[in-house]
């Protein structure tokens, strides 16, 4: 039974864990009534208390303290809130127990997996009941033990914050621990939180000239803390990519709402179109460069190989905007988000358009230097500028076109081409296929 | 049936579904298939407290996947692709209410709970549920009982059935909205029990707050005569707790006395399990066949001291010794007390007691399933023998058709409950509590007062017809006098009907029917008319398209009386069945008596 492969928890965690919750319990002391105070106070969280309540004796344990109430979980399981009397302390629970499956024993080139935060890896927070990051990656594991029996896998934690805090510095710390890992390991997976995971899919994608294996992002969008979680089967098929042969970037996410199917998606056509569904993740305009259905991966015969070697352009230039235009856009807000900028790509509406009010600021901008694109809020479908007039005058006051290039993947171009590249060759290499973020044909059968 | 054990003492869980709508999306509670559906696996998790809850470990160990189907009362909440809307406010009203109701001490804060839940029922692995009040006291005429919690819960899905190895749900049930009261263990017999439930079920059905539908109210039984807590699952009617109560007793004292008659023989002893298949590949017997076939293995052991004991009296310890096994997959196991039989000759059993060396008191037990999985079977067995060796027969039972029940899984422990995060605590505001106040459920007996000076009725049709659930179609009508029709409607024309056609009639149908008839003021035999052709399944469209309920003019009575010479005809009701069986719509009895009178009356003239 599984039992028997419980240890005892780590130490080290738990008194993390055991001093967060002194924190928490010290704060919300503060606001205790006088009355309560002599009763409140010694029962720290995770005491075992009896007390009574509106004349009925009880028992539980305590959660935590909110303002004058406590959170108490009773014996059958249920939390109150309640303003409790004659509070005793009754002894102490052993909390959390994590099980640490770390080492599989499988032998063979490992797969490594960084995780960053996001909720592939959050767990939820007793006290106050949300979801937060998990400090752990020992959690990772211990929840996901079908994984580690199978492969060997090398656990490397890079960052514990939710995919909305990641920034481009962090892409570029990230893609230096993946290049490091790449070295010694098959492939490499990194658990990212969803909301921005396309951005750095992204930059990984770019940064990376030349690899010597797969490198897949994976998550989750449901909760890893709920048994119905998606990131099972999408970890699982993320290591399963990373175990294939071949030399891209990619997204490794479900394929619809069923727990059977898993698609590899290009890490610069990858897009995230759904705030909760876990088949969020879209490939846009063409089919996922693989997939991975009961157990076994198909990959298309268009994806790269693996490199003999690899190679690592980690700058980025950071002086890049990415702008949403709409209907009453002031030109002052405009010039705002362009100040102190080296390029911006500017998300127009269908085939590119902005209002005709900007372009004299633009004009000047690109006359300074600035590079100024044009992508489309569609999402789908390609920037056009040769159409109407509209697009004709901003292609006059010096603005280019990122055609079918997703609006986040011109962004993240932007920062990698004027990082790495000479002044001179920028609309060249920005018009370049690189990693796929052009679509060269549009076939009428896809789906949006 | 001998008398009911002393010592007994029963509870209740009595889980009501309300009909305002789904408790944590903005579905409706009824729904048919969408033709979409999808599969979903589910895991274990470690509770808040650290433990993984010990049935949730059981159904996880079987890796199985669930199929769902989708329905026209489903969206991304129920298929678990979109977090949960705020509880439904109406529905906590209504929880409110019969807190009140109940005296019960109301929470200020309402946390809604995850139960993990893993065997598919819920598509999110858990079951959302809410303690709303705590304490307060049912009474019934026969007892009182004190009431433990009223939760508010959401229904899990209704399971269709297994399908190409999947075990597929419909969602159409999943996130109604539930209220479950649990009382203390009171009760001393099943009338108790069944009084209880009954008062229970009223706080609901009453004030017209419960779901139509046959599985609108069901109940978990607990039970324990010294032996532990039982707990038995989906008790659906009410009648069906005294069968369910009766046979656990007796189930539960005949296992006491194998035990103690296991316990003078020395006791029980690990089963040293042996292969036997290559012995047995030329067998006759299906089972053993079609498990070679399937590339499983036959193990036989000597079972010491359980001679005699497997079946005995009616009881079969050999089948709530294999139940231990089911959730493995293991579907049975054979044992001597019932061989030969399954195509397993005497000679068979002869050469089995020879080769596991079974004395006079033994027995032994045959289990067919793959080799890796004999270990873990024979210590499920042993830990099953010894816990019921302690006289401790604590478990979580489901409820056969039968009134017997068979186990399901070990009781559930507090650690398969964590905050549901989605959803921040709730706080029973002034606005709820109020709105509350004013819907307090009233007393069968008050309520049927009301009802019956309001239309007119006998306060014994009300009663009927509140406890039927169809008080809502006695308010379409408005009060216009037609509560009498209605009553005798409800009360006597539809359950004769029912049992003439051996049907239910549809509610939804007959809602159709009363709102027609009332609209065009057709009276009684309009609309016994419609209730028999609805129960012949004729649509509501049809019947109103042919006229078939309108009155047929007294012009063409007449004339029909007048054209077959039914004058001096004098049964009535010959001349009323002749007539309806030759015109179309609807005739009065008492119209035709009236016209046959005047008629002579002019003849004599």
């Amino acid at each position: 039974m599984y039992q028997k492969s419980w240890v005892p928890q780590d130490r080290a965690l738990f008194n993390k864990f055991r001093k967060n919750r002194k924190k928490t319990f010290k704060n919300s002391n503060k606001e205790l009534k006088w009355s309560l105070m002599s009763e409140v106070l010694s029962p720290e969280p995770l005491s075992r208390i009896t007390f009574t309540w509106k004349g009925k004796e009880l028992d539980g344990i305590l959660i935590s303290v909110v303002g004058d109430k406590m959170n108490i979980k009773l014996s059958n399981g249920y939390n109150i809130l309640v303003k409790p009397e004659n509070v005793k302390v009754m002894g102490k629970m052993e909390p959390h127990a994590i099980r640490d499956v770390a080492d599989s024993g499988v032998k063979g080139a490992p797969i490594s997996l960084i995780t960053t935060g996001g909720t592939i890896v959050s767990r939820v927070d007793y006290t106050t009941g949300a979801v937060f990051p998990s400090m752990d990656i020992g959690e990772l594991t211990s929840r996901f033990r079908y994984l580690t029996e199978r492969r060997n896998i090398k656990k490397y934690e890079f960052s514990n914050i939710l995919s909305e805090n990641m920034e481009p510095d962090q892409w570029i710390k990230l893609s230096k621990l993946v290049a490091e890992r790449l070295k010694n390991s098959e492939g490499v997976v990194i658990t990212h939180g969803t909301d921005t995971m396309t951005y750095t899919s992204a930059a990984l994608s770019f940064m990376f000239e030349k690899q010597t294996g797969p490198i897949v992002m994976t998550g989750s969008q449901r909760s890893s803390d709920r048994p119905s979680s998606d990131s099972f089967l999408n970890l699982e098929a993320a290591i399963a990519f990373a175990s294939s042969d071949h030399g891209e970037v990619g997204i490794a996410m479900h394929r619809n709402s069923s727990d059977h199917k898993v698609s590899f998606i290009r890490g610069t056509r990858a897009r995230k179109m759904h705030s909760t569904r876990r088949d969020a993740f879209r490939s846009m305009g063409e089919e996922p460069h693989g997939t991975f259905d009961m157990g076994l991966v198909k990959l298309s015969n268009k994806i790269r190989p693996r490199d003999e070697e690899t190679i690592l352009k980690s700058k980025l230039e950071k002086k890049v905007s990415l702008i949403y235009f709409y209907p009453g856009l002031e030109t002052e807000q405009l010039e705002k988000l362009l100040d102190g900028k080296k390029g911006a790509v500017i998300m127009g509406t269908g085939l590119g358009h902005i209002a005709t009010k900007y372009l004299q600021s633009i004009k000047e901008r690109v006359s300074e230097g600035m590079k100024i694109m044009s992508a489309t809020q569609c999402l789908n479908g390609s920037v056009n500028l040769d159409v109407y007039t509209t697009g004709r005058q901003m292609k006059d006051a010096g603005m280019t076109s990122c055609k079918n290039m997703l609006p986040e993947t011109a962004y993240v171009k932007m920062m990698y081409v004027l990082g790495n590249y000479p002044w001179e060759d920028f609309e060249k290499v920005m018009q370049t296929n690189l990693r796929g973020e052009f679509l060269e044909r549009e076939s009428v059968e896809v789906t949006l | 049936m001998k008398s009911f054990p002393s010592n007994a003492k029963i509870g209740l869980e009595v889980h009501m579904q309300l009909n305002v709508g789904k408790l944590f999306c903005a579905c409706p509670e009824e729904g048919t298939p969408t033709g979409y559906t999808f599969t979903r696996k589910l895991h274990s998790l470690t509770g808040e407290s650290g433990t993984t809850d010990v049935s949730a470990m059981y159904e996880d160990s079987r890796d199985r996947t669930f199929r769902y189907v989708a329905t026209t009362n489903s969206c991304l909440v129920e298929a678990d692709d979109e977090p949960p809307h705020s509880p439904n406010r109406k529905a906590v009203e209504i929880a409110l209410a019969v807190s009140m109701a109940l005296k019960a001490s109301i929470l200020e804060d309402m946390t809604v709970m995850r139960k993990v839940v893993i065997d598919g029922s819920n598509t999110g692995g858990f079951q959302r549920t809410a303690i709303v009040s705590m304490g307060g006291a049912i009474s019934s005429e026969e007892c009182r009982a004190g009431i433990m919690a009223l939760s508010l819960e959401e229904d899990s899905c209704r399971r269709i059935g297994e399908n190409n190895g999947f075990t597929e749900f419909s969602l159409d049930r999943l996130g109604i909205p539930l209220i479950e009261i649990s009382t203390e263990p009171d009760m001393k017999t099943p009338e108790e029990a069944i009084s209880i439930a009954r008062a229970i079920g009223n706080l609901t059905l009453v004030p017209g707050y419960l779901r139509k539908g046959a599985d609108a109210i069901r109940q978990d039984v607990n039970f324990s005569m010294g032996h532990g807590r039982v707990e038995i699952k989906g008790v659906s009617r009410l009648n069906f707790i005294k069968d369910v109560l009766e046979k656990e007793v007796e189930r539960q004292s005949k296992l006491s006395d194998a035990m103690n008659i296991l316990k003078e023989r020395g006791g029980f002893r690990e089963i040293n399990f042996q292969e036997i298949t290559e012995k047995m590949k030329l067998s006759n017997s299906k089972i053993v066949k079609s498990g070679i076939d399937q590339g499983k293995s036959v193990f036989i052991g000597r079972a010491e001291n359980l001679g005699g004991l497997m079946k005995k009296d009616g009881f079969t310890l050999g089948r709530e010794v294999a139940d231990s096994l089911k959730l493995m997959g293991i579907k049975g196991i054979l044992h001597n007390d019932e061989l030969p039989a399954y195509g397993i000759s005497q000679e068979d059993v002869n050469n089995f007691v020879k080769l596991v060396e079974m004395g006079r008191k033994d027995s032994f037990i045959m289990i067919i399933c793959y080799k890796d999985q004999i270990e873990e079977a024979n210590r499920n067995i042993s830990k099953r023998i010894e816990k019921f060796l302690s006289l401790d027969f604590s478990e979580t039972r489901a409820a056969m058709a039968d009134g017997t029940t068979r186990f399901m899984r070990p009781l559930s422990g507090s650690s398969r409950m964590y905050p549901e995060t989605d959803i921040p605590i709730f706080h029973m505001d002034s606005n709820l509590l109020s709105a509350a106040g004013d819907m307090i459920p009233k007393p069968i007996e008050v309520a049927s007062k009301e009802v019956s000076t309001d239309y007119g009725i006998s306060i014994q049709d009300a009663r009927v017809i509140i406890l039927s659930g169809k008080l809502d179609l006695l308010k379409i009508t408005g009060n216009h006098g037609n509560g009498k029709v209605l009553a005798r409607l409800f009360t006597q024309t539809i359950p004769e009907a029912e049992r003439k056609y051996g049907k239910e009639m549809d509610e939804v149908k007959l809602k159709t029917l009363i709102k027609y008839c009332s609209e065009n003021n057709l009276g009684r035999y309009s609309m016994e008319r419609g209730i028999e052709e609805l129960l012949q399944e004729k649509t509501m469209d049809n019947i109103i398209s042919e006229g078939s309920l309108l009155p047929i003019e007294s012009k063409a009575i007449m004339s029909f009386i007048e054209e077959n010479n039914l004058e001096n005809e004098k049964n009535v009701g010959t001349v009323v069945e002749k007539i309806s069986s030759a015109l179309k719509g609807v005739v009065n009895p008492g119209e035709v008596a009236a016209l046959l009178k005047n008629k002579k009356n002019k003849g004599s003239n």
